[in-house]
């Protein structure tokens, strides 16, 4: 029965429990899952090349059996097989394949096979982050049939992208615009266009990066009144009576007016770097508090807060099989590559620590073991105010060999010295920074000291900015669309005294790491 | 006439509403129930008042007109709400009118601008000649033009809404026509009853009548409640209340009207008691009458579960209780997952393979079988789509559920363990399975479970009746069953026999103990089952005899498979580091029916005399029974010696003394051939052989385990043959590499003397001679009296000679400092009662130092 079904006859608890069932598992239960789960996964690959390859031709006998055998992995080692899309190789037909971008890759792009099993999986993760985000208390949730959805996110062959996919047929929401309809037009267009149709029509779902929620929350107050106004007799009684409530404020309070004065939001959902520290300013603007969810093209959609929205996201249980390499191991990594960390499984986490994520896929997917750089702090173990009895997360960043701005943007040390290059400026050392201006807006900072042989003529730091801005475009990073969506200046720089760098070096002895230095060294640079 | 069809109607009218009523209150509520009762219930007080009205009772007949008014205004709203609860159209506009339109109405009508006035007249009717009153009514309408039109408006936005979704395929037609119909039918009627000549024929109620029904199979069709079980109470009320209704008009037919004031209210008071009792009495009654069947079957099925306790075939009692669940609840399929012990898994019934065309098997930790042992109670299906732990399930299982189409699984437990899960499929009516069913299915599986359990404790008795408990195969009494069964079924085609023994058993189990012994057993017999797998019967003769019937085997088929199995038992008995490891090889006779044997007594014995042919060719062969074969002992085959080899536990001497000094020509060969290579060990060995006797002798040991010892003792270092000359008379420590090489001569002495057959009764003590009494000595670090006595006697005396000799690079130490090294390695190298027994014999001079011959 689909969802759609069980709303048609009402049947709310059934679908929570279906959906949602997952929060009231043990942690026991939860390992159960995992367990059972990965051990189907390790019978799968067994019998493909790939997964012979990465079980050096043996089949584990147990899931501790699989983490002693199979090694730590990245895209590196799939890449002859994915790339190729060499489906012979694979555990599993697959029905989809992902794209993602490949930031210091071999090709612009990591291609990722979907099989139907994680197709399904991802359905109904999907549904319950949905079910989640309209929901204020546990057990129940204001999801109907009809609901118009805004999906700002990116569409196929994005992750992303499957939402409208998987939920076609399962449940008759209205996406804003229809996606069928607007295939070809970029992703900016498609969000205005969206937005446009949800404030005269009403939106009642909201889901986007959470740079972008921000951006609409703050564009509002201008397009509003011109968008409302021109479709006045298109509106409905209620969205003009608002208006004019909103009007009448503006009018005599000075008042802004904000997306929650004209939409009855039922659930807003966000995902992406950076947005966290913006939550209550979107609460502020929509008036519902909003839900974070945590994907991405490899493991899938694999997090989301609980109706609370406040304690953290859980790992959906059947998504991956999860490992995490404690702080102290990936410090022993950092100073030797070949070090191989030791991981701890989702009842062996410490409240308040930091972990890199570890994800094997379940259900046919291609990765075990799979390092794809995602940070994340144990918030908790359990959590007795909503009753979830397993850990809860705050996604952190990125490992640091990565900067993620907003969510949009990955950079790394290639792509900014591919820059410095092509731009043929006299540049010496760097250091790159992500940081965070007064509005919780993240930025990159660039660090960067003149050429030796440049000392003549000096340079602003302006016009290095611009310069780079330009050329930055050429290394896959639209600089442009960032600012458009950031409505800030996603790059600043600061000049260096020549030799300062080197000379940290020296003194300390080591080598300066170029993306996100340790905490405390770019102020001791610019002493 | 008249009167008597209007009466008919209301009565008719009142008893469908009352059942409608009854049905809805005994229904699982949800909103779409509640509103239909809210109808329901305008729809009985319309009736009534109607019919109050035409009896002008007090307050008048003016106000009961208004009762019934309202009631007929309040409709439109409810069929609205009605409506789209069943057809999700929702119209807010419609809706505003509706609410609306209805206080307004309500307003008009009790301030009586809707109907101003009502009279009721008497006019006379001709009836079967005669001239006799009849009602009728003379109603103002004033406002109520308008509501009538109102009503119309509405009901027929709302079937015009509906028909627009049905054209648009948004909705389903079924189940809600005859709503759609039955309503049409009252607005027609309401229009109706505005004409006065139509008036007196209660049309508002007949149409009401015709609405009912219409709910009745809308009700039916849509299956919005348990519709057959309410049937049956609600039959047992409707009848009673029938029987009220009855009287109730007779009474008012036939008293006048002031007896009617008294006499009514008490008999309805009385009425309601006696038909209470009567109600009690025919709700028991019509179950019967509904379950009839069913309630036999049932009977029937826990009488079955009585006798199942007394079945004790697994089969007979899995295809009677499938077979009795299936017909008794009329499901599609039904199945039964019993538990394997052996491979922790549950094994799905052949019924599976012929549903979905293959087998299945569910791991013994799926969730199913977890949530059904914890809880247990039945699993449906809904269940395992919404409870998260089934999120645990492998796309394989929950193909599997899917192919079966599990609707309910029962735990089958027994001692608190989960023996089996019966998994039943949907029924066949499509219903689905009742709390009664559930009850039924639980108790019976609890029985059930029982004798299965009793059916198991059954199989495995019989089974090891039938099997040999240390190797899996059939034992000797089934395998004389079977082949006496086997020679039946081949008739004139060929039936081979092999007979099959492992070589060099005994001094196997001699020198690895019989723990090892038994392990070797059970490997010989696995690669028999591999081999041999459904082509035939293996089976574990007797010690270290198998025996193997393959029907429709010629004697070369037979040859060949029989090779594969000797080959197979080598590659794995002598695939080891060394010889000292492992040396097992089998030999085989074979024999086949009807060409070589005309019976299976003849093919036994025929085959028994072929393996004593291999045995006597060299063994690790295989011999196919000739016509001139008979009967020739083996040189091998030597027979144990009685007396001391319980004490002595580790060796098998040939059978007359004089057969071992027949080898002493052999064994002085042997070690002249070492004399050549290193004179030292070749003295050693013999000085080594003259201490080991003396101990052998000292402790009590009979002459031929002394000369046994002896010869060990002249062969214990042949070995060192094969060890380079350097390492061999190397000055100075060896190193750890050397050492390691010199360590391989035990090995290489037991591959020699492995290949003399005769002398095979020395190899225990050779191959332990530097065994360490704590275990730490080598090649196989057993301890204690693990250790063949044999061998600790020879590891002290080649250790005191080795100590005591004088080689090129140093001179042998005194007795006395031997003896003391002796005693300070007592418990640890050397067994120290043994030691003992050396030092005591020194003592007395029967062991001394004794020069080079």
């Amino acid at each position: 029965m689909t969802l759609n079904e069980l709303l048609k006859q009402k049947k709310y608890k059934e679908i929570w429990q279906r959906y949602c069932g997952f929060a009231d598992l043990t942690l026991r239960e939860y390992m159960e899952i995992q367990r059972r789960l990965m051990m189907e996964q390790i019978e799968l690959m067994h019998s493909c090349e790939l997964g012979q390859r990465l079980m050096q031709n043996k089949k584990p006998a147990s899931v501790e059996d699989f983490r002693r055998l199979v090694p730590l992995t990245t895209y590196d080692d799939y890449a002859d097989i994915l790339l190729k899309r060499n489906i012979s190789a694979l555990p599993t037909e697959p029905v989809m394949w992902i794209e993602t971008t490949w930031e210091g890759g071999i090709t612009p792009v990591k291609l990722i096979p979907y099989s139907e099993g994680m197709i399904k999986v991802y359905r109904t993760v999907i549904i319950a982050i949905v079910l989640l985000a309209t929901s204020k208390k546990k057990g129940s949730f204001s999801l109907r049939r009809f609901d118009r959805f805004l999906h700002c996110m990116a569409s196929l062959p994005y992750m992303t992208g499957l939402i409208s996919y998987v939920l076609d047929g399962e449940i008759d929401v209205t996406f804003l615009p229809d996606p069928k309809e607007v295939e070809g037009i970029s992703f900016h267009q498609r969000n205005r266009m969206g937005l446009y149709m949800g404030m005269s029509g009403g939106i009642d779902i909201f889901c986007g990066m959470g740079s972008f929620v921000v951006k609409a929350s703050e564009q509002f107050h201008d397009i509003s009144s011109r968008i409302l106004f021109g479709s006045l007799f298109q509106n409905s009684f209620i969205v003009n009576f608002k208006l004019l409530l909103a009007l009448i404020r503006k009018k005599f309070w000075h008042q802004d007016i904000l997306p929650k004065d004209i939409l009855d939001l039922k659930g807003l959902i966000y995902a992406g770097t950076d947005a966290v520290h913006l939550r209550d300013h979107m609460e502020k603007c929509w008036g519902v508090k909003p839900l974070e969810v945590f994907g991405g093209a490899e493991p899938s959609c694999i997090a989301a807060d609980v109706w609370s929205k406040d304690g953290g996201m859980v790992l959906f249980p059947d998504v991956c099989f999860y490992e995490f390499i404690p702080e102290s191991e990936r410090a022993l990594c950092d100073r030797d590559p070949h070090y191989v960390p030791k991981t701890s499984l989702m009842d062996e986490l410490v409240e308040g620590d930091t972990y890199e994520l570890v994800f094997s896929n379940f259900k046919g997917g291609a990765f075990l073991r799979y390092r794809a750089g995602y940070v994340f702090q144990c918030l908790s173990v359990k959590n007795d105010e909503d009753g979830i009895l397993f850990p809860q997360f705050r996604y952190v960043n990125r490992v640091s060999a990565v900067i993620d701005i907003a969510g949009f943007i990955r950079i790394t040390e290639k792509t900014i010295q591919q820059a410095i290059d092509l731009s043929g400026l006299p540049l010496g050392d760097w250091v790159a920074v992500k940081e965070y201006n007064a509005d919780h807006k993240p930025f990159l900072h660039l660090y960067i000291e003149m050429g030796e042989d440049s000392l003549t003529h000096m340079l602003d730091a302006e016009t290095i900015r611009d310069q780079l801005t330009l050329y930055f475009r050429y290394v896959n990073l639209d600089e442009q669309d960032l600012e458009a969506l950031l409505g800030s200046d996603p790059l600043v720089v600061t000049m260096l005294s020549h030799g300062v760098i080197s000379g940290y070096e020296s003194a300390k002895g080591c080598t300066l790491r170029k993306i996100d230095p340790p905490a405390g060294v770019i102020s001791e640079l610019l002493c | 006439m008249l009167d008597f069809f209007i009466w008919l109607i209301h009565s008719v009218s009142l008893i469908s509403y009352s059942f409608l009523l009854v049905v809805f209150a005994f229904s699982k509520k949800d909103k779409l129930v509640k509103i239909a009762i809210l109808m329901v219930a305008l729809y009985m007080i319309w009736t009534t008042a109607s019919l109050f009205m035409r009896f002008d009772l007090p307050p008048g007949t003016l106000f009961w007109n208004r009762i019934m008014a309202a009631a007929i205004i309040f409709l439109p709203l409810i069929v609205y709400h009605f409506m789209a609860l069943f057809s999700d159209f929702h119209s807010h506009l419609l809706k505003y009118i509706g609410y609306i339109g209805t206080a307004v109405s309500l307003i008009l009508n009790f301030t009586g601008q809707m109907f101003s006035q009502v009279t009721v007249q008497m006019i006379p009717q001709m009836v079967d000649g005669r001239l006799v009153p009849a009602h009728y009514f003379d109603v103002k309408w004033e406002w109520g033009v308008v509501f009538a039109f109102m009503y119309a408006v509405i009901l027929l936005a709302i079937g015009f809404a509906y028909c627009l979704k049905v054209l648009e395929k948004t909705l389903k037609a079924d189940g809600i026509k005859a709503i759609i119909a039955g309503n049409v039918i009252i607005v027609a009627a309401i229009i109706l009853m505005a004409l006065p000549w139509l008036n007196q024929y209660s049309l508002g109620v007949l149409a009401g009548v015709i609405n009912a029904v219409c709910i009745m199979i809308s009700i039916y069709k849509y299956r919005m409640l348990e519709f057959k079980f309410v049937f049956k109470k609600g039959a047992a009320l409707l009848f009673c209340m029938g029987l009220l209704v009855l009287g109730y008009i007779y009474l008012s037919l036939t008293l006048d009207e002031t007896l009617k004031m008294y006499v009514i209210p008490a008999v309805t008071a009385l009425s309601i008691c006696g038909v209470y009792s009567l109600y009690v009495k025919f709700n028991r009654d019509i179950d019967k009458i509904f379950i009839s069947t069913e309630y036999q079957q049932r009977q029937w099925l826990f009488g079955f579960s009585v006798n199942l306790a007394n079945k004790l075939e697994l089969d007979e009692i899995t295809d009677t209780f499938l077979e009795a669940v299936k017909s008794v609840l009329r499901v599609s399929h039904v199945f039964l997952a019993l538990y394997d012990r052996d491979n922790d898994t549950y094994t799905l019934s052949a019924g599976a393979l012929e549903v979905a065309g293959r087998g299945y098997v569910f791991a013994g930790d799926n969730p199913m079988a977890t949530w059904l042992n914890d809880n247990n109670t039945c699993l449906t299906r809904d269940h395992i789509r919404t409870l998260p732990i089934f999120k645990a399930l492998w796309d394989s299982e929950m193909e599997c559920i899917d192919d079966m189409d599990l609707e309910l699984a029962v735990p089958l437990k027994s001692r608190s363990h989960l023996i089996g899960m019966l998994i039943l499929s949907k029924k066949q009516d499509g219903s689905t399975f009742t709390i009664e069913d559930m009850d039924l299915l639980l108790s019976l599986g609890g029985s059930t479970a029982v004798a299965l359990d009793n059916a198991f404790s059954y199989e495995r008795a019989k089974s090891e009746a039938n099997t040999d408990s240390l190797t899996g195969l059939f034992n000797h009494r089934h395998f004389y069953r079977e082949l006496r069964q086997q020679i039946q079924e081949v008739g004139e085609n060929p039936l081979s026999l092999v007979l099959l023994d492992l070589d060099m058993f005994k001094l196997y189990n001699d020198m690895y103990g019989h723990v090892e012994g038994d392990k070797a057993l059970e490997t010989v017999a696995a690669i028999l089952k591999a081999q041999v797998g459904d082509c035939g019967v293996a089976a574990r003769y007797g010690g270290e005899e198998f025996v193997i019937i393959l029907p429709f085997y010629d004697s070369e088929r037979a040859e060949m498979l029989t090779e594969k199995i000797r080959q197979a038992v080598q590659r794995t008995f002598h695939g080891g580091p060394g010889d000292a490891h492992r040396f097992l090889s089998i030999s085989a006779g074979i024999c086949t029916y009807p060409q070589a044997a005309p019976n299976g007594e003849e093919l036994l014995q025929r085959a028994d005399i072929a393996l004593y042919s291999a045995k006597n060719s060299g063994k690790n062969t295989v011999v196919i029974y000739g016509p001139n074969m008979t009967y020739a002992p083996s040189m091998t085959d030597v027979p144990v010696v009685p007396g001391h080899l319980e004490a002595i536990g580790d060796l098998r001497l040939p059978s007359a003394l004089g057969e071992s000094i027949s080898h002493s020509s052999a064994i002085f060969a042997l070690t002249a051939t070492i004399e050549t290579k290193d004179y030292y060990t070749y003295g050693h060995s013999q000085k080594v052989a003259e201490y080991a006797s003396v101990l052998a002798a000292g402790i009590g040991l009979d002459d031929w385990h002394v000369k046994a010892i002896m010869e060990a003792a002249l062969l214990h270092d042949i070995g060192k043959i094969g060890i380079p000359e350097d390492i061999l008379k190397k000055v100075g420590r060896l190193t750890e590499d050397e050492l390691e090489i010199m360590r391989r001569h035990v090995d290489m002495s037991v591959t020699i003397i492995k290949h003399l057959p005769t002398l095979q009764y020395v190899l225990p003590a050779v191959i332990g001679h530097h065994e360490n009494w704590d275990g730490t000595g080598y090649p196989r670090n057993i301890r204690g009296e693990e250790i063949p006595i044999s061998a600790r006697c020879l590891a002290i005396s080649d250790s005191f000679d080795a100590m005591t000799s004088t080689r090129p690079y140093r001179s042998g130490c005194s007795l006395d400092h031997a003896l003391r090294e002796l005693q300070e390695k007592s418990g640890t190298q050397f067994d120290p009662h043994l030691v003992d027994a050396f030092v005591e014999l020194t003592q007395l001079k029967r062991i001394s130092l004794t020069p080079l011959q």
